[in-house]
C-alpha cells in the first residue's frame, strides 16, 4: 500500500505539473549591453529562402525528381550563393530530407569557412517510424534555421500551425494529412547580449485563384453557366482562411515568447503563398506586423515567384491546371472555357511575391534594405530553386539609410 | 525547536489523517480517477490556463474563423440571412463534450452585441460555456457552436451573463465529420437561433442543460481593467487584438449592398 502512496503522489504531482506547465523556460536577459541599440552591430543580415525539395509531389505519393547528384550539385550551388551573401540567420522552407540536408547546409558552409549552427522541424513526413523505416523514405521534408555560430542559436518550438490529423518529428512521425509549422528560435546579439526570436514558416498553398480568375468565373455563373462554382469559392475561401489562422496563430505565438522573456522583437521569415493584395496580407497588417519590404522599397515589388525567369517552375508542378479546375471548366462551352483557361495561365505566369520577412521591433532603428537572392544561374540556364529568397539587410543608422544600402545584390 | 524540524514534522503531513484518506481513495478508484483526470486536462483547454492572454486571443481568433466559416459556407446562406438581424451573436470555437452514461460539456467563446443605433459590434465578453446529461449515451465530440438573439427577449437575456444555451434531450449515432447542419432551437421561452457543427462520434439518447457564464477574471485580463458587459456594449473599452473578429462580424452581418460600420 506504501508504494500505492508514492504513486498517488508522484501521479497527483506529475499530472499537476504537466497540466499547469506554461510553456519552456525562457531566457532572462541580463547581458551587458542589453537595451542599448546604438552599440548594436553595424549590419544584420537575414535571408529567408525556399530551397526547393526537389519532389515530385503527386495525389497520392511523392518521388525524387532529381538525382542524388543533382540534389548534391544544387545544395552546392546554393551554398555558394549564401557564402557570398554572408547572412547572419538563414531562414529555409522545403529543407529535404532533415535531419541530414540542414547538417549539409552547415558542413558545406563550414568547409568554405563560414560557422553557422541549424535548428530544424519537420512538416511533412509521411509515416516515417525511425530514421530510414518510413512509407516514403524520401520524404522528411521541412524547416530550418541557420544561424551564425557567435549567434548562440537555439530551438525553442516547432509550432504546429495547422493539421490535426498526425505530427512530424526529426526521426519519426506520423502524417495523414497535410501539417504546417513554424520553427521558432532564439538568437544572441553578440555585441549587446540582446536576445531575439527568429522563425522560419510556410504556410498552406491550396488552390492559387487570385481576383481576376475569379471574377471571370463569377461571370460566368451570372450567365447561368458553372453551377458548382459558390463551391469552389468556398474552396478557394477555406484555403484562404487556413492560411489566415496559421498567420493569427504564428502571431499570437512570438509576442506570448516576447511577454515571457526578454526579447527585443522578432523576425518571421519564409514562404507564405500570400500577395500583398490578399486578404491574409491584410491580416498580417491588421497583426501589427511589419512587412520588411516596404520598410526597405516602398516602390517595388521583389518576385520571388517568377515563372517568366525562373526555368523551375517552368518544368514543373505549378504549370499544370489543378485537379478542381479541370473539372469546373469541363462545365464550360468552349468559348467561355478557353477564355477562362487564358485568364488562369496568364495568372498563373504572372510574377507573385509570396516570400515575406514579417518583423515587430527587429533591430528598431536600423536601415533596411531588401533584394533578391538566388538569381544566379547553373551550366543548364537554371536557378539553385523555384523559389528567389529575400536577402533584407539592417544597417545601423550611422548615416542616411541611403548611403547605407549595399550596392551588390540589385533589384530585378 | 529542534523536534520541531525534526522528522516528525517531515513526515507529519504524510500520516495526516486528511492524506492517508485521500491517498488510499486514489489507491481505491486511481483508474476511474486518472481516466477523469484526463478527461478534464484534455477536453476542457482552459483548464489551469484560463487567465492566459495568448489563449484568450487564440479564442477570438477561432472565432473569428468559426463565424466566417458558418457565414461563408454556401449551404448556410439561411443562417446569414439570419445573422443580418441578430442583436447579440454567441460564438464557441472550441467545445468538447464526453460522455459515458453522465455526460460533459465543457467550452469557451465569446459573445458580441450589436448596437441598435449605430449597428455597430460590441467588443467581446468572454463567456465559459458548462452542461451536463445524463442518458444512455457514449461518445467524445468536439463542436463549434454559434447562437444568435434575433429578438429583444432573447438579446436581453443572453446579456445577463447567464444564460441557457439548450435544455432538452440528445439523439444520435454515429455523428462524425466537419459538416455544418444548423437547427433551430426553442429556448427558456426565449428564441435563439443555434448552428452547430461536431467532429467525433457520439451514439445514445440522453437529455440534460448546457449554462453559459460570462468570466469576469478573463475579460479582466483581455481588457486589462475589470470591465462590465455595459461596459463592452456601450464602446467604453477597446483592444485592438478584435479588430479583425468585429469587422468578421460585421462584414457578414451587414445589409447587401450596405457600407461597412
Amino acid at each position: 500500500m506504501k508504494s500505492c502512496y508514492a504513486r498517488a503522489l508522484l501521479g497527483s504531482s506529475l499530472l499537476i505539473v504537466a497540466a499547469c506547465a506554461s510553456g519552456p523556460p525562457l531566457y532572462k536577459d541580463e547581458g551587458p549591453g542589453a537595451g542599448q541599440p546604438g552599440t548594436g552591430p553595424e549590419t544584420f543580415k537575414v535571408l529567408t529562402y525556399n530551397a526547393w525539395h526537389g519532389l515530385d509531389t503527386g495525389e497520392f505519393w511523392v518521388t525524387a525528381s532529381e538525382t542524388p547528384e543533382e540534389s548534391k550539385a544544387r545544395l552546392q550551388f546554393q551554398v555558394a550563393q549564401i557564402a557570398a551573401a554572408q547572412p547572419d540567420v538563414v531562414l529555409l522552407q522545403e529543407v529535404n530530407p532533415l535531419p541530414a540536408r540542414a547538417e549539409q547546409y552547415v558542413q558545406a558552409l563550414a568547409d568554405r569557412g563560414l560557422q553557422y549552427d541549424e535548428v530544424h522541424q519537420v512538416d511533412a513526413c509521411g509515416i516515417r517510424l525511425r530514421g530510414e523505416t518510413a512509407l516514403i523514405p524520401g520524404l522528411n521534408n521541412g524547416l530550418a534555421i541557420l544561424a551564425r555560430r557567435t549567434l548562440q542559436l537555439r530551438k525553442l518550438t516547432g509550432l504546429k500551425l495547422s493539421g490535426d490529423l498526425g505530427r512530424c518529428d526529426s526521426a519519426s512521425g506520423v502524417q495523414l494529412e497535410e501539417l504546417r509549422y513554424a520553427v521558432i528560435g532564439d538568437v544572441t546579439i553578440p555585441e549587446t547580449g540582446e536576445h531575439y526570436l527568429v522563425a522560419s514558416t510556410h504556410l498552406h498553398s491550396g488552390i492559387e485563384a487570385g481576383a481576376p480568375f475569379l471574377a471571370t468565373l463569377e461571370r460566368a455563373h451570372q450567365a447561368g453557366y458553372l453551377l458548382r462554382y459558390p463551391e469552389f469559392r468556398w474552396e478557394v475561401e477555406q484555403d484562404r482562411l487556413r492560411r489566415i489562422g496559421e498567420l493569427d496563430r504564428l502571431t499570437r505565438t512570438l509576442p506570448a515568447f516576447r511577454r515571457q522573456g526578454a526579447y527585443v522583437g522578432f523576425a518571421a521569415g519564409g514562404d507564405f503563398n500570400f500577395e500583398s493584395d490578399f486578404p491574409e496580407y491584410e491580416e498580417a497588417v491588421l497583426l501589427r506586423l511589419e512587412d520588411a519590404h516596404t520598410l526597405g522599397h516602398r516602390d517595388r515589388e521583389l518576385h520571388t515567384a517568377d515563372p517568366e525567369r525562373n526555368a523551375w517552375i517552368v518544368l514543373g508542378e505549378e504549370s499544370t491546371f489543378p485537379a478542381p479546375l479541370q473539372s469546373l471548366f469541363k462545365e464550360l462551352p468552349p468559348d467561355l472555357a478557353a477564355r477562362a483557361h487564358e485568364v488562369y495561365g496568364a495568372e498563373i505566369r504572372r510574377p507573385r511575391r509570396i516570400d515575406y520577412l514579417w518583423m515587430e521591433s527587429f533591430f528598431p532603428g536600423y536601415c533596411v534594405r531588401q533584394d533578391l537572392f538566388g538569381t544566379e544561374l547553373d551550366h543548364k540556364g537554371r536557378p539553385a530553386s523555384d523559389h528567389y529568397g529575400v536577402l533584407t539587410t539592417f544597417t545601423r543608422p550611422n548615416s542616411p539609410c541611403a548611403d547605407a544600402l549595399p550596392t551588390k545584390y540589385e533589384l530585378h | 525547536m529542534m523536534s520541531s524540524l525534526g522528522p516528525t514534522s517531515l513526515e507529519g503531513p504524510l500520516h495526516h489523517p486528511l492524506w492517508t484518506f485521500y491517498s488510499a481513495y486514489l489507491c481505491r478508484h486511481r483508474t476511474l480517477l486518472l481516466i477523469v483526470a484526463c478527461s478534464v486536462v484534455c477536453l476542457w483547454p482552459s483548464f489551469c490556463r484560463a487567465n492566459n492572454l495568448a489563449e484568450l486571443e487564440e479564442i477570438v481568433d477561432e472565432s473569428r474563423l468559426t463565424f466566417a466559416r458558418f457565414t461563408g459556407h454556401p449551404s448556410m446562406s439561411w443562417f446569414k440571412d439570419h445573422a443580418r438581424n441578430a442583436r447579440v451573436v454567441f460564438i464557441a470555437p472550441r467545445v468538447a463534450k464526453g460522455s459515458y452514461f453522465f455526460g460533459g460539456t465543457w467550452g469557451t467563446g465569446v459573445l458580441l452585441v450589436r448596437d441598435s443605433s449605430t449597428g455597430r459590434w460590441s467588443e467581446p465578453a468572454f463567456y465559459r460555456l458548462v452542461g451536463a446529461s445524463f442518458g444512455l449515451q457514449i461518445g467524445a465530440l468536439h463542436s463549434e457552436i454559434i447562437a444568435l438573439a434575433t429578438d429583444d427577449d432573447a438579446a436581453a437575456e443572453m446579456q445577463d451573463g447567464t444564460f441557457t444555451l439548450g435544455v432538452g434531450g440528445q439523439l444520435g449515432v454515429a455523428r462524425t465529420g466537419g459538416g455544418i447542419g444548423g437547427s433551430l432551437d426553442i429556448t427558456s421561452g426565449t428564441r435563439y437561433l443555434t448552428v452547430s457543427t461536431s467532429t467525433g462520434f457520439f451514439a445514445g439518447v440522453a437529455a440534460g442543460a448546457t449554462v453559459v457564464l460570462v468570466r469576469d477574471s478573463a475579460n479582466e485580463l483581455y481588457y486589462g481593467q475589470p470591465v462590465e458587459l455595459s461596459d463592452l456594449s456601450a464602446g467604453l473599452v477597446r483592444q485592438w487584438y478584435s479588430q479583425r473578429l468585429i469587422r468578421t462580424v460585421a462584414a457578414a452581418t451587414a445589409e447587401e449592398g450596405a457600407s461597412q460600420p
